[in-house]
């Protein structure tokens, strides 16, 4: 995936959300978006994702231009994107990761249910299938949304903040299977703000703010949001003692 | 007295049939519009079909099909409105709404008695003709096939529209769809119940179902029991106790929904 002077906006927004974003993103490597809240972190995964138009810049994902290979791409939003009060079962959503394969007006197959079956098996949630999805904890819902991206069996996957608020064993299934998956020769590209997780489990990173690149690699990043941290920090301090 | 005696009246049995294939439609389509959580809109579409009926009677053309033009430009109208989201939907719907609205009463001012339109605004269900009924039933027969052919990505778009514009769903363009089959089910209801009351046939019988169960299949079906028995029900008390129709089908739509809302309070607590 290769970004270059991506710009992107919200419609009817004055500032951009994104401005000269650069990148490459090996296949088959795990990628971190790190940054403060607004940085644009969840912006660049829904512009990858096709959901935001490319303002100006050229964005080419897994070689071709945006939009053209769809099926391809798994995209994990944030759980308050989500209806959870549908009256649809745990089962019922993981399918809807095969519906690329399926296309307009076909059934699902018997082959359907079993690859959805076994995107659950994995993700550990088999003996809540038949739950409505809203009766689940956020960490089950995390891992229901990653269901459905291997039941989709997507080449990229774009996670926005999935280790966000969730429990640890959430936490420790939603690592394996990356790393299955990225053993498997699939790109995986998250946004989180898990600093250490990100130089133990990332093979490249990226730091966003206010919309622009400011550092690359693994080391520069850590060294970067500890930066942001300590000003973070200090700026919290000084408003408390005001 | 047999519960069954004023259907031996052919307009009474002409009336539980057209009640039959109203309530299936408007419960089906209903359902998305309840869990879609765009009850304002099908409002709105049940009052902007007014001066499509009210043309089509000046002009002595199918009242029926003037109800399902004005639908379908409402509809339309609306999606049009709001598509770059620099007009919020809602917006949109209030905008297309009142001046449907305003234009259906200010054409029905200009003729020289209310009496003859009165029932458009409150419905005459027991004077359905069968051409109407035949009408209904290709519209309903129609509405269903695209509802069931389209069920798979109308199901997505309504609780996950993002996965479904990644995977190549049209979300809105399928939301323009779905206007569209509730105009029509909107212009079959507007027959029965009148334009004052159709939003309640679309809204209640989904709304007391999606009380009493978690499954979108079950909320279809039990939506469609209620609606359809309600509309029976609503045609008996009509017959035995002389009184409108329309409202009375919607009234036991109402006692309908709030014994489901006691029955899950009372669940609740226990």
């Amino acid at each position: 995936m290769e970004a270059h002077a991506v710009h992107a906006r919200y419609a009817g927004a004055a500032h951009l959300a994104l401005s000269g974003v650069s990148l490459r993103v090996r296949w088959g490597t795990c990628f971190a978006l790190v940054g403060p809240n607004g940085a644009g972190k969840s912006t660049l995964l829904k512009v990858i994702a096709g959901l935001l138009p490319v303002q100006a810049g050229d964005l080419r994902v897994l070689g071709h231009e945006v939009g053209a290979c769809r099926a391809a791409i798994a995209y994990l939003p944030q759980r308050s994107e989500i209806d959870w009060s549908f009256p649809i079962s745990v089962r019922r959503l993981v399918l809807s990761g095969r519906y690329p394969h399926l296309g307009w007006l076909r059934l699902p197959s018997r082959e359907d249910w079993r690859v959805v079956d076994a995107a659950l098996d994995q993700v550990g949630l088999r003996d809540l299938a038949e739950r409505q999805i809203g009766e689940l904890s956020g960490g089950q819902q995390q891992r229901v949304l990653l269901a459905r991206a291997l039941a989709q069996d997507a080449t990229l996957l774009l996670l926005d903040e999935p280790l966000n608020a969730v429990d640890v064993t959430t936490q420790r299934i939603i690592s394996e299977v990356l790393h299955a998956l990225v053993q498997r020769g699939k790109t995986v590209i998250v946004a989180t703000h898990d600093l250490d997780r990100v130089q133990r489990e990332f093979d490249d990173a990226l730091f966003l703010s206010e919309g622009r690149v400011v550092a690359v690699g693994v080391h520069s990043v850590r060294e970067r949001t500890l930066q942001w941290m300590h000003a973070a920090n200090a700026f919290d301090v000084s408003h408390e003692r005001a | 007295m047999s519960v069954l005696e004023p259907f031996q009246y052919a307009f009474m049995r002409s009336a539980a049939l057209a009640g039959l294939v109203v309530g299936v439609t408007c419960a089906l389509v209903g359902t998305y519009v309840v869990l879609r959580r765009m009850a304002f809109i099908s409002d709105a579409l049940a009052h902007t079909v007014l001066p499509g009926l009210v043309i089509a009677y000046l002009n002595r053309w199918s009242m029926t099909l003037g109800a399902l033009v004005a639908g379908v430009i409402t509809a339309l109208g609306i999606g049009w409105l709001s598509r770059r989201r620099e007009l919020r939907e809602d917006t949109a719907i209030g905008i297309m709404f009142t001046a449907m609205f305003a234009l259906g009463i200010l054409l029905m001012s200009g003729v020289r008695t209310y009496r003859d339109l009165a029932h458009m605004l409150f419905g005459n269900i027991l004077g359905v003709t069968q051409a109407q009924l035949l009408l209904f039933s290709a519209v309903a027969v129609g509405v269903i096939v695209a509802l069931m052919a389209l069920h798979k990505e109308l199901e997505l778009t309504s609780f996950d529209p993002l996965h479904a514009q990644v995977i190549g769903i049209n979300a809105d363009r399928l939301r323009y769809v779905l206007l569209v089959l509730v105009a029509l089910a909107v212009v079959g209801a507007v027959q029965l119940v009148g334009v004052v009351l159709t939003s309640a046939l679309l809204i209640v019988p989904p709304a007391t179902a999606a009380l009493l169960t978690k499954r979108l299949p079950l909320v279809m079906l039990l939506a469609v029991l209620i609606a359809v028995s309600s509309t029976w029900v609503g045609l008996l008390l009509s017959y035995y106790y002389d009184v409108a129709s329309g409202a009375a089908i919607v009234l036991v739509c109402i006692v309908c929904f709030g014994v489901a809302w006691g029955w899950r309070q009372i669940r609740r607590a226990v």
